[in-house]
């Protein structure tokens, strides 16, 4: 009797360890479209409505639980924002200058003004409704998904009038929608810095930095300039969107690029509201 | 042995269902928690794992069969609440499941610390096993990293929490039914 609840459990565990393992694999090889996403993006619909309601429950304790540890680091805070408010005022005026004198150019040139975002690009607003829990991946779930017109890699901005970049939407069910961060290791979006205008593409890592790699060598590059969202290469994202601005610049002789330390604009360990943008 | 014998009740199918519901409810309320709750309850980039906390207790409280069912079920279940990769923390919790399960049929567990040692150690292999699949994914962290950000503060996060972690299931599964421990 013994012997066969022995056997039966070593049976058990082996057979569930076999499942995950063929789960596991199959989830990876498979497409987007394939059985297991679609079973996943099944289940995340039954899931959607019931976490959208204890996040909306608990949204107020979260608040208080971030103000208070924003107690411990607002002066350290005060004292970054004022070097950043500095570095961007600089940034600004130069801005202005070269907004003026593109504006009278464009006159003479007869060109029609590209606005960031293009007509008939559309807003859908939408909270997050979870997140991911662990340092390997940086990723949220919102509660907007196809039926309210979020399609796959849509770019998602910050819910304050579209002011920065956070991601691009990864995975989509009729009510929710997974969004990828720009932390997230697996992120790179084509970007340039601003003035100037030198190309790279920005990405995430595990430790949460956000770096800009593939930069010419050859480009002048300083700290506090921004750093926007390029649209080339077919990139899903509209040109224009900015995404952080340079911290730091790295350059050794034996490399052909150099590397930017991007500061993101947007904190996304704190993001409540978002802005899908449907081209 | 009369107070033991009254603990351990009969078994009818009754019994069964209400306690599969009750591991039903406790596995819905743990996901939910972990996948909106979690995350806002940060130090050093990490959150407590809710997740693995209640597989330790149901593997202590229910034996190792139900410990690496649960887990594998709140596995999947935390994959599709956020969107992560299916099977992986399944293939995790299966193991430490089991292992707790193993480890209160076998061992005294009567001591107040026990379930506290056994969600540390479930924790750290855990947490090593995440990392070695990531690893296999192409995503690497530093060794430094890793300790101090994902592995240390999770350790103590779900120690914390072992002790009322487990009141908690206890009350919540009116430990008696199916016990795992030997008779």
């Amino acid at each position: 009797m013994i012997r066969r609840r022995t056997l039966w459990r070593r049976l058990l565990v082996a057979g569930l360890v076999i499942l995950s393992l063929a789960v596991f694999t199959l989830f990876f090889r498979e497409q987007a479209g394939g059985l297991l996403h679609g079973a996943q993006r099944a289940g995340a619909s039954v899931l959607q409505p019931l976490e959208s309601g204890v996040s909306k429950v608990i949204k107020p304790f979260g608040d208080a639980w971030h103000w208070v540890g924003g107690l411990f680091s607002a002066r350290s805070e005060n004292k970054r924002l004022r070097g950043e408010i500095d570095a961007l005022r600089k940034a600004t005026t130069n801005q202005l200058e070269m907004q003026q004198e593109n504006g009278q150019l464009k006159a003479l040139l007869n060109i029609t003004k590209d606005p960031v975002y293009p007509n008939g690009a559309r807003f859908i607003a939408a909270r997050v409704i979870a997140r991911s829990t662990d340092v390997w991946y940086s990723t949220v779930t919102i509660n907007a998904g196809s039926s309210q017109g979020v399609a796959l890699y849509d770019a998602v901005v910050n819910g304050d009038n579209g002011q920065a970049l956070v991601g691009r939407v990864t995975e989509v069910t009729s009510n929710a929608a997974e969004v990828t961060l720009i932390t997230d290791q697996s992120s790179w979006v084509d970007a340039e810095v601003l003035p100037g205008g030198a190309q790279g593409s920005v990405h995430g890592s595990v430790t949460g930095d956000v770096s800009m790699e593939y930069v010419d060598k050859t480009a002048s590059l300083k700290v506090g300039q921004i750093v926007a969202t390029s649209g080339l290469n077919k990139s899903i994202f509209i040109r224009g969107i900015p995404i952080g601005v340079v911290e730091n610049v790295g350059h050794q002789d034996v490399e052909i690029y150099q590397t930017v330390s991007v500061k993101p604009f947007v904190d996304v360990r704190q993001l409540d509201y978002v802005l899908v943008v449907h081209k | 042995m009369r107070a033991a014998r009254s603990r351990v009740r009969a078994f009818t199918w009754q019994g069964v269902a209400a306690d599969v519901a009750r591991l039903a409810v406790m596995l819905v309320v743990t996901v939910l928690v972990q996948a909106t709750v979690a995350p806002h309850v940060r130090i050093l980039g990490a959150s407590p794992d809710f997740t693995l906390i209640a597989v330790v207790c149901v593997g202590l409280l229910r034996g190792s069969e139900a410990g690496a069912l649960f887990g594998f079920i709140a596995g999947l279940c935390m994959a599709v609440a956020v969107f992560g990769p299916l099977g992986l923390v399944s293939l995790v919790l299966v193991i430490v499941g089991y292992f707790a399960g193993r480890y209160a049929e076998t061992a005294d567990t009567s001591s107040g610390l026990a379930p506290i040692v056994v969600v540390a150690v479930g924790t750290a292999v855990a947490e090593v096993l995440y990392t070695l699949a990531q690893f296999l994914l192409d995503r690497q962290a530093p060794f430094g990293f890793f300790f101090v950000h994902a592995l240390l503060p999770v350790l103590v996060f779900n120690s914390l929490l072992a002790a009322p972690g487990y009141l908690l299931a206890r009350l919540w599964l009116r430990e008696g039914l199916g016990s795992a421990r030997p008779a």
